[in-house]
């Protein structure tokens, strides 16, 4: 009994040790749940929402990049990432290895990346390609080869391939301005700008992605109908609408790319383009530069051998530190001669010289360093004494060290901190750099930075310098974007002129410019003239003179023009030609090329002195080229200037010309057109056009308006003067390359109603010659087209 | 009562509903209503098979209520001879499962199913669970009586668990091998092993028995499911099922999501059914639950306590431990206490198997309970 009553208590002893282990589960669990539902229900419910709500984004539209004149710089397009589910790609048609040589052909892949990827047989556990559920195939498939793939895996029963657009960018211009852009790269989540104003502006650019929560189905995932939805819309970038011109920009790439093939710098070659009234970049070139929508490529000028031996990584240092380097705000170098620009505005600006004062060209000493012109060094003799102007004109470095002593060291690197030298410009653009100045400036440094040399400076950094001096001393902050819009357009934000701060006086400027009228005009910087333009500036040519590039030069070039009234401040820089003995010269024609294609652009009227109408009219005769294929004669004809037109649609290169229009007895400008026909075309089927009314032009615009509609024309008379009359009467139609004499008279009031009387030049078909006109005059007929003018 | 003499199976009469214990039954009807308003909801929002996956839930539930009241309402003395033929089919259909065509092995991860012909699918080990208790609490009584040896009681004891272990562990089917296991130790307890046995037991499964199944039987998976739990973050794949569950059961708030947008769980309905709970009736709902399971336990545990036959004490805190671990493994890898295992919410689960056998051994405690009374 004793012992059954024990065996019972110890049962229930048990029992009790069930039930507190049940107990103590149950009570954990409780807590547990608690802990869940009440304590961290953010937490887990956050996750639960996220599944329970799909969260669609919609992604903003990248704002574009407009050029001044709005046309775009920089737009959005799509490529798409081709995926696939490796367990899934089947074909009930074609073999694994017939839809590997499917992926070869028409994505680029490997076929050893496509083998790696697709299992032997979907079924196979053992398989670890089996295990993934989903990955790329390849990336970067433009829209027409993934619709092709598409659909050939849609004829071929194909499946388990995906396919995800990824927003792209597109620069409308390819490489046009392509340090100054940048690329933005699609960084797996949106556009990011990498360089350039896509990367400055990229805030601004990138807009706000939209968003969509939605009620998802529990299992499928995907949206319920009728379900509330929280929804964002994305605001898409805003737009950069930029003072860069497509225009000016390339008529600067062309000629910073002509000197670059010519003279093949080490450093490349800068251009830069600004309104030097209100800091606006009209143009920025940066040469070698890449191609903005492929900026990964072999870059221009580079030999396709010498590429294929970089290693990747080569390859990407060699494009970043050349090609995708914006030089023109990154690169420094020593300004040069024309620094000396800068030390007589602060010599004029303390009155401590006038232009006439007489200066020795002497070298001097200082600090037991001898500091001589450049004609000293070249031909052991100097310019002797001489005016400042003259100094100036010579580029002799005495003369500036003489004035920087005067100014002293202490305000001379006032000054030099005044024109901002010792800060970056803060130009709208990234990774801008700043020159190396003297910290601890002593008498012989600043001597030497007076003609430019033992400091350096960036190009823009220089530029701006010279648009004060052009626009009467107003230190400006270079801008590249003008306006922000948003994406309909209106007008966010407008990037107004800034002034850093005013340097020198407007006489100071006035004075300075005057000088470097006359470098051009009579010194160093003759090979900047442009005919009908005038141009002012400074040369420089700075020589390396340490280091392995020992004895290359920096050349450089910097002007404005017109000279009476600036309408646009140029720098041409070329860094370290491989050739020695390459001169300033070859930086101041190619800044003569942009000034005389900007403004042409722009529409400044030309104005030619005598000396340059005496020039422009030089006459030529026209080669005789019978017998000689076209491409011959064209090249022979163009010898003197001339150009040529083929006269019939089905000439080429190589058809044998018979006769020219003019013929080779006749004489032309060297600005004049030849029209070379083949065998066989008789006068009526020769090109015809229609003859300009050019009364009251000058002679440089008759001769224009004549080359438009390919005819020649030659002057007679007063060629400062205006046209007072043409030989043909306006609108009539005569052969192509017709000579149409025009008189000009000096201040004559135009007289409309007197006309030359054209018969003795009508010459040629007038009608039914369809066949062979290539050019036909928009030139409406005149009112006055049945009077007829007085023949000289 | 002379019970052989009305033959071998003889019900007892209507009066016997007055000694129904029904601090047993309304919990388990509770359960069972809960579990089929629930599951309602779970298999109406967008699982293919519905409703008619719910209607056979609820024809099963009928059928275990129906088991429940026959096996409640047989004589006590029979119970031993219905723990014995519930052994015998559970064995044989265990051995039914490796033989191809009828397991299910492909649509689950265990192979634990039988298709069979009229029943349909089926789990035998499920079944084995309940006539397992029976068998071996009638082996305890002969110990504890000492009609037997020790000896021969374990001997016998070891033969009787270790076909039908060795047939659910190969198939693999940890979980229930584990449930076994822990029914087999509270009746250990109940038959009143000397703690240093029990101390010592403990100590050599810890020392031999977990590092043996860590590193010969566990699946890689398991391994992950454990890992994860004890490592956070360890393994996200195995994760997953949990961190979903933890936003089901989150989303429930304290009254249920009322949005009627409900996080996608793995196997919702039957492993994971605690995160629907929770979700359709938060934490008052989930509290409910386990206060009513808790109770129900409780009670079994008590009556456990008082039963005067002694095989009926053990089968009832062997029972009371299968409930207990039921609720408290399923309900602990919801929440992520305990590992994920494949075992279902006794009356609520989806799963008609589960249901029938879980009636029955509700039948079995009814019955049990009832005998202490009349």
């Amino acid at each position: 009994m004793d012992r059954e009553t024990k065996s019972a208590r110890s049962a229930r002893y048990a029992i009790a040790a069930v039930f507190a282990v049940v107990l103590i589960g149950f009570a954990y669990l409780t807590y547990k749940l608690y802990d869940i539902t009440v304590n961290n229900y953010e937490v887990y419910a956050h996750a639960a929402a996220n599944q329970q709500w799909s969260l669609l984004t919609y992604s903003a539209d990248r704002g574009m990049i407009y050029d001044a004149n709005g046309m775009p710089l920089a737009s959005n397009t799509y490529d798409y990432t081709v995926v696939c589910s490796p367990s899934l790609v089947t074909s009930s048609m074609l073999t694994r290895d017939q839809i590997i040589e499917a992926c070869v052909s028409y994505l680029g892949v490997t076929y050893e990346k496509m083998d790696g990827i697709l299992p032997l047989d979907p079924e196979d556990k053992e398989d670890p390609r089996n295990d993934v559920a989903g990955c790329d195939v390849t990336k970067n498939v433009p829209a027409e080869v993934k619709e092709a793939f598409e659909a050939y895996c849609k004829e071929n029963k194909i499946k388990g391939f995906g396919y995800v657009a990824v927003p792209q960018r597109y620069y409308n211009y390819g490489s046009l301005a392509s340090q100054v852009i940048g690329y933005a790269h699609n960084d797996g989540e949106s556009l990011k700008g990498v360089y350039g104003l896509e990367a400055y502006y990229n805030g601004l650019l990138s807009g706000t992605d939209g968003y969509r929560y939605s009620e998802t189905d529990e299992i499928t995932g995907g949206v319920l109908p009728y379900s509330e939805a929280t929804a964002q819309a994305a605001s898409d970038g805003y737009n950069i609408v930029t003072n860069i011109d497509l225009n000016i920009q390339r008529i600067a790439e062309e000629a910073a790319r002509e000197a670059y093939q010519k003279y093949n710098p080490i450093d490349g070659v800068c251009a830069i383009v600004m309104d030097p009234y209100t800091g606006a970049v009209l143009a920025m070139v940066s040469l070698p530069d890449y191609d903005l929508n492929n900026p990964y490529a072999m870059p221009y000028g580079m030999g396709e051998l010498e590429w294929q031996m970089m290693s990747d990584e080569d390859r990407v240092n060699y494009i970043m530190s050349n090609c995708w380097r914006n030089r023109c705000i990154s690169d420094t170098y020593e300004p040069g001669s024309t620094f000396k620009s800068l030390t007589t505005c602060m010599a004029f600006e303390e009155n401590l010289t006038t232009e006439d004062e007489v200066f020795s060209d002497a070298p001097i000493e200082i600090s037991g360093y001898a500091i001589s012109c450049w004609l000293q060094k070249s031909h052991s003799y100097n310019h002797g004494d001489e005016t400042l102007t003259k100094a100036f004109e010579n580029s002799c470095n005495p003369i500036f060290a003489q004035l920087a002593r005067r100014i002293g060291i202490s305000k001379y690197y006032s000054y030099v901190r005044m024109l901002g030298f010792y800060d970056i410009t803060g130009i709208d653009l990234p990774a801008e750099g700043k020159g190396i100045f003297h910290t601890d400036p002593q008498e012989l440094d600043m001597c030497c930075l007076s003609f430019g040399e033992s400091a350096t400076v960036t190009p823009i950094q220089l530029i701006m310098s010279y648009c004060a001096i052009i626009n009467g001393g107003d230190l400006m902050v270079p801008h590249i974007a003008h306006y922000i819009t948003d994406s309909e357009g209106n007008v966010v934000d407008e990037i107004e002129p800034e002034v850093v701060r005013t340097v020198f006086s407007d006489q100071t400027c006035a004075r300075v410019r005057t000088l470097m009228e006359g470098v051009v005009s009579d010194g160093t910087g003759s090979a900047g003239r442009v005919a009908g333009y005038s141009v002012a500036g400074k040369t420089s040519t700075s020589t390396i003179e340490t280091g392995e590039l020992r004895g290359c030069h920096v050349l450089s070039f910097s002007c404005y023009a017109p000279s009476n009234d600036p309408k646009i401040a140029v720098l041409v820089v070329i860094n370290k030609p491989a050739d020695h003995s390459v001169g300033s010269s070859s930086a101041a024609s190619t800044a003569a090329k942009i000034v005389e294609g900007t403004l042409t652009y722009m529409g400044v009227e030309r104005v030619f002195t005598e000396d340059e109408y005496d020039e422009l009219l030089v006459q030529y005769y026209v080669q005789k080229v019978d017998g000689m294929t076209a491409s011959e004669a064209a090249s022979r004809v163009s010898t003197n200037g001339l150009s040529t037109i083929y006269g019939t649609i089905d000439m080429d290169s190589e058809t044998i010309v018979a006769r020219t229009y003019p013929s080779y007895t006749e004489t032309l400008y060297k600005t004049g057109v030849v029209i070379l026909y083949p065998e066989g075309v008789t006068e009526d089927q020769m090109l015809t056009t229609r003859v300009p009314n050019m009364s009251g032009m000058s002679a440089i615009e008759c001769i224009e308006a004549c080359l438009d509609l390919n005819l020649n024309c030659k002057i007679s008379g007063e060629v400062t003067g205006v046209c007072t009359g043409q030989s043909v009467a306006a609108g009539t139609e005569v052969l192509a390359g017709e000579i149409i004499h025009v008189t000009l008279e000096f201040n004559a009031p135009v007289n409309q109603t007197t006309e030359t009387e054209a018969t003795t030049y009508q010459t040629g078909g007038v009608a039914g010659q369809e066949d062979g006109v290539l050019v036909e005059t928009t030139l409406p007929p005149e009112t006055e087209d049945g009077d007829e003018e007085e023949s000289n | 009562m002379d019970n052989r003499s009305n033959g071998l199976v003889r019900l007892r009469g209507i009066t016997g509903l007055k000694s129904v214990d029904y601090y047993l039954v309304v919990p388990i009807l509770a359960l069972t209503i809960i579990g089929l308003y629930v599951l309602q909801k779970v298999l109406s929002s967008g699982y293919a098979a519905y409703p008619g996956n719910y209607y056979r839930q609820i024809v099963a539930t009928a059928g275990g209520i129906f088991a429940a009241i026959i096996i409640a309402m047989l004589d006590h003395q029979f119970l031993k001879l219905v723990g014995r033929a519930i052994y015998a089919v559970s064995l044989m259909l265990l051995i039914l499962v490796p033989i191809d065509g009828y397991s299910l092995a492909s649509t689950w991860g265990a192979d634990s199913w039988l298709n069979l012909p009229v029943i349909g699918n089926f789990q035998p080990s499920e079944l084995a669970k309940i006539g397992l208790v029976l068998v071996a609490s009638e082996i305890f009584e002969s110990m504890a009586e000492k009609r037997v040896t020790l000896l021969k009681g374990f001997a016998t004891m070891g033969v009787v668990y270790a076909f039908p272990l060795l047939l659910i562990l190969s198939q693999p089917d940890f979980g229930t091998a584990m449930v076994i296991m822990f029914t087999f130790v509270c009746m250990l307890f109940a038959w009143g092993i000397k703690y240093r046995y029990f101390l010592l037991a403990i100590s050599s499964v810890i020392v031999i028995f977990v590092p043996a199944v860590w590193t010969f039987y566990l699946e890689p998976y398991q391994k992950e499911r454990i890992l994860s739990l004890v490592f956070e973050g360890s393994s996200p794949k195995s994760e997953y099922n949990l961190v979903q569950s933890k936003s089901a059961i989150a989303s429930g708030g304290l009254a249920g999501n009322t949005t009627g947008i409900y996080t996608s769980v793995p196997v919702k309905e039957s492993d994971f059914i605690f995160a629907a709970i929770s979700e359709h009736l938060g934490f008052i709902g989930t509290t409910t639950v386990i206060a009513l399971a808790f109770f129900f336990i409780c009670r079994c545990l008590y009556v456990a306590s008082k039963v005067p036959s002694k095989a009926s004490s053990y089968a009832m805190t062997g029972l009371a431990g299968y409930f207990a671990f039921h609720y408290i493994e399923n309900m602990g890898m919801a929440v992520g206490l305990l590992p994920i295992t494949g075992i279902p919410l006794p009356f609520i689960s989806l799963g008609g198997t589960a249901m029938l056998i879980n009636f029955m051994a509700f039948g079995v405690i009814l019955n049990i309970s009832m005998s202490r009374n009349g």
